[in-house]
């Protein structure tokens, strides 16, 4: 024996039995859980919950009954959130929605140190002479050179070598700026889809760079090779 | 070094290229163009899709009108704006450089 249920999807009726439902309603949470962080949450859902009406409709003889079995097929179609993967860069995780939101709020920069609300220390691989700690740090303090806190690093060592060990700390509790989101957040700078777009090209150029770099010492090494096998005979 | 970041922020990247020369083509219903994107490869399941929808309509680059359905609910239908027809123009020119970049570094070695 099972309860039946009535439930409205995108202004589709459908009948459903517990389980069912249950397994639905989960689904949903789900999707709620997943989508917390972006501001059009709703409007997304409710896409979803139309594209599953229309996968009911297909599926289903007219006047039965939603089992789970109908739900889980559904679901296999859509994909769990954690299937979606990250093709939502803008809103999904937590931190980059922070930095949004306060980007949005420039006013209340301070304008002596250059520093911003939604800032987030990072180390900057682009501009390393180790580890990046210290042009981390100086985009983070909105300082323009970085040079005057690797001077600093290096004056201390005179002061009992502390810098040393603090630079090493800071190199494993810093994360790496990866991203171009993490390297707006660390700049402090709102994330912008067109902004995004251009550091996405200025990647691929340092990508395309990178690539000649490799098939460069690549070309070497094997020239080498073969240099080694002329000598042998 | 990553690679599975790596791959999926390429595959992040090129999804928007795709989606919108989809769009181009003709308006187009999520479906449509989520089940070319599987043949190709490119995803495995729709709701990836939907939210990359959303951001690409929020950004004005399409733009979405209601369509009556024999099958369910209404259908939103996607068309590409003035705006989107740019930035996938953009999108292009990028992928062309990638492209070159790509054939002239490989070369050497494909000779060897």
């Amino acid at each position: 024996m099972k309860r039946l249920l009535q439930i409205n999807l995108c202004n589709n009726q459908f009948a459903i039995d517990h389980d069912a439902y249950e397994k639905l309603e989960g689904y949903f949470t789900s999707l709620e859980k997943h989508f917390k962080h972006n501001e059009n949450a709703e409007e997304i859902i409710y896409d979803i919950e139309c594209r599953l009406a229309e996968l009911f409709n297909e599926n289903l003889t007219k006047g039965s009954v939603l089992t789970i079995r109908d739900i889980e097929q559904a679901i296999g179609v859509m994909g769990r959130p954690e299937d979606f993967g990250d093709m939502d860069t803008e809103a999904t995780p937590k931190e980059e929605e922070q930095a949004f939101t306060s980007g949005q709020s420039h006013k209340t920069e301070d304008k002596k140190t250059g520093f911003r609300p939604g800032k987030k220390l990072f180390r900057d691989p682009e501009n390393k002479v180790v580890g990046g700690v210290c042009s981390g740090l100086s985009a983070y303090f909105g300082i323009a050179d970085p040079v005057w806190i690797r001077l600093l690093m290096v004056l201390l060592v005179f002061f009992g070598g502390m810098s040393v060990i603090v630079y090493i700390v800071l190199m494993v509790v810093i994360p790496n700026a990866v991203t171009s989101a993490d390297r707006k957040m660390m700049y402090g700078e709102p994330i912008d889809i067109n902004d995004i777009a251009v550091s996405v090209e200025k990647e691929i150029e340092s990508l395309s760079d990178q690539i000649q770099n490799w098939a460069d010492s690549f070309r070497e090494k094997r020239e080498q090779k073969k240099y080694k096998r002329y000598r042998k005979f | 070094m990553n690679i599975d970041n790596t791959k999926a922020q390429m595959r992040k990247g090129v999804l928007e290229l795709i989606t919108l020369s989809i769009i181009e083509k003709g308006e187009a219903y999520p479906s449509d163009i989520i089940q070319e994107l599987k043949n190709a490869e490119l995803i495995v399941v729709e709701g990836t899709m939907y939210p990359l929808l959303n951001r690409l309509k929020n950004a004005g680059l399409l733009s979405y009108y209601w369509q009556e359905s024999t099958s369910g609910p209404p259908r939103k239908y996607f068309k590409i704006t003035p705006e989107g027809s740019e930035f996938l123009e953009e999108l292009r020119k990028t992928w062309d450089k990638l492209d070159n970049a790509l054939k002239s570094t490989s070369k050497p070695l494909a000779d060897n």
